[in-house]
């Protein structure tokens, strides 16, 4: 809890522009969730106890699954603090109050599964902090964190799918910024992009906790 | 108690082998069927191919070639419902280290119980789960660290619990990976009381090891790996009547070298065998210490000098050695280097 606080409060407390803000915000809390399921997934695989759970018989769909959505409500709960910081000091208004919890959920969810492909095609932690940083940002790239895509070109539809843009219109408009107002639609199709990503995940989830877990045969 | 149905091989492999991604060969062809109730004790040495048999009856590896069926299920696809029967305690024990013992076995236990079974706390009444885990830690003298953080434990208070968490579930096939490492003499005794209770309940159990001396006096079968490969499988009483009547003399020399057997002690009577060693000479006897003065004799005559006479019976280190012409662990062959059979 104490190092998203420390990352959240200066940034919040100095006034940078919510352009500024939300951007690093949303970097923040999306590495967050990659990292910490790479990592963990790693540390775990490498001879941890992540294969005797395995091996006592839980299917590696139930693991993937149980995971996920444990490490996605452990992180919001972690960056708890810092959101009510966001909040408390951006001036948000009512409806970036509501839709800031839902749309840190889905972004972490999204985080985690990324974490769970990122740890698969990684062979050590170095390289899985590498692979997660790059992947994430080319898909915060992707979200618009960095850029505003042109209107109804092909960089607007991809922010279109992606579920970290959801956080960042939220975090924008929850830092102050002004624009379009963010609303439940805007969750819709990043919500299924989600879940494909998702079922995706458990389909081949035997495969993916192999590569984890069983370096060699 | 989890037990095997008698109809059904607990265990049954046709020509099951594997070759791992780098091309080295794990497990050669293997047809193999262990039945409810029997223990099976696996003997090699480091290499030989029995951790990787016993990774491929715990599903943990797929054979690259040949058939595996577990309790009567073809090993392939889902396994869940096959892994949940298995109690399989591997090589090195891996606990979560933030966790107590208790915490860790409940762990565990409940994760994943077995098909028919609820999860601990209601298991408990019915089949005595709680009970059978307190048992096994005042046998495996864990009771006092039992809630002790696993970070703060030995090697070989991590061994016991892992091997108690194997146990604890009774499970129709029972899987235990060099079981005798890091285990004191109590333990031993646990473990072995245990492993024999589980083949009388009708449970499989497969004991990996390069442990000769005890381990194998648990089984009613011996398998002899070598190379990836099987080269003996056969009864405890068949492999000891072998060994029956015959002794075994390790002479120490004060400069060990191949020489030693330029002399001829296959003419001396009673000899079957001699060959060399790092340290002297080991003949086989087929008439105990008798032929014992001869060969001290022609040594001396041959100006060789005598550090230390052993006379021994043989074990099944010493047959492995014969079938394999390798040793199969320090104990039985006395820090030798690899030596041919010259008589």
């Amino acid at each position: 809890m104490g190092i998203p606080l420390l990352l959240v409060f200066p940034i919040s407390a100095g006034g940078a522009p919510a352009y500024h803000a939300s951007a690093a915000f949303t970097v923040l809390f999306v590495l967050f969730g990659t990292f910490g399921s790479a990592i963990s997934l790693l540390k775990e695989g490498d001879g941890g106890p992540l294969r005797r759970i395995i091996l006592r018989g839980v299917s590696e769909s139930t693991l993937v699954t149980e995971r996920v959505l444990a490490s996605a409500g452990l992180d919001t709960l972690e960056l708890l603090p810092a959101l009510l910081v966001i909040l408390s000091l951006g001036g948000a208004e009512v409806m970036a109050w509501a839709l800031l919890i839902p749309s840190v959920l889905l972004a972490l969810i999204a985080a985690n599964l990324v974490g769970v492909w990122v740890a698969a095609g990684a062979r050590s932690m170095a390289e899985g902090a590498l692979f997660a940083a790059v992947v994430s940002l080319f898909l915060l790239h992707g979200s618009g964190v960095f850029r505003t895509p042109e209107p109804g070109g092909w960089g607007a539809t991809i922010e279109g799918f992606l579920p970290f843009a959801p956080l960042h219109e939220v975090l924008f408009s929850a830092t102050g910024g002004t624009g379009p107002t963010v609303g439940l639609n805007d969750f819709l199709v990043p919500t299924g992009a989600t879940l494909l990503l998702f079922s995706l995940t458990l389909l081949v989830s035997r495969v993916l906790m192999e590569r984890i877990t069983v370096p060699t045969g | 108690m989890g037990s095997v149905s008698p109809e059904v091989p607990a265990v049954l492999t046709h020509g099951m082998g594997l070759r791992y991604r780098s091309g080295r060969i794990g497990l050669k062809a293997l047809d193999l069927q262990v039945d409810a109730g029997e223990v099976v004790v696996v003997l090699g040495p480091n290499g030989s191919g029995k951790s990787t048999l016993l990774r491929l009856l715990a599903t943990d590896l797929r054979p690259t070639e040949g058939t595996l069926s577990l309790l009567g299920q073809p090993v392939s696809g889902q396994l869940t419902s096959i892994r949940r029967q298995i109690g399989y305690a591997a090589d090195t024990p891996v606990h979560f280290q933030v966790f107590t013992g208790a915490e860790n076995t409940e762990v565990f236990q409940t994760l994943a119980p077995p098909p028919g079974r609820g999860h601990l706390g209601h298991r408990s009444a019915k089949d005595g789960s709680r009970d059978r885990i307190q048992d096994l830690c005042r046998s495996f003298d864990l009771d006092e660290v039992f809630d002790t953080l696993v970070s703060e434990y030995s090697f070989g208070m991590s061994r016991k619990l892992l091997l108690l968490e194997s146990l604890a579930l009774a499970p129709p096939l029972l899987l235990l990976d060099e079981p005798s490492v890091g285990l004191d003499p109590s333990g031993m005794l646990a473990l072995r009381k245990a492993v024999e209770a589980r083949g009388r309940d009708g449970g499989a159990v497969i004991v990996a090891s390069n442990e000769i001396r005890e381990i194998p006096m648990w089984a009613d079968r011996v398998l002899f790996f070598h190379c990836g490969e099987l080269v003996e499988d056969a009864s405890l009483p068949a492999l000891l009547g072998r060994l029956a009547g015959r002794t075994r003399i390790e002479i120490d020399l004060a400069n060990p070298e191949p020489r030693a057997l330029d002399v001829n002690l296959s003419d001396i009577d009673g000899v079957e065998v001699a060959q060399p060693s790092s340290t002297g000479i080991v003949v086989e006897s087929s008439q105990a210490g008798r032929p014992l003065p001869d060969l001290v004799s022609t040594l001396l005559t041959a100006g060789h000098r005598i550090r230390d006479i052993r006379v021994r019976e043989p074990n099944l280190g010493d047959l492995f050695l014969e079938l394999t012409g390798k040793y199969l662990d320090a104990i039985s062959d006395g820090s030798w280097g690899e030596g041919g059979l010259g008589t």
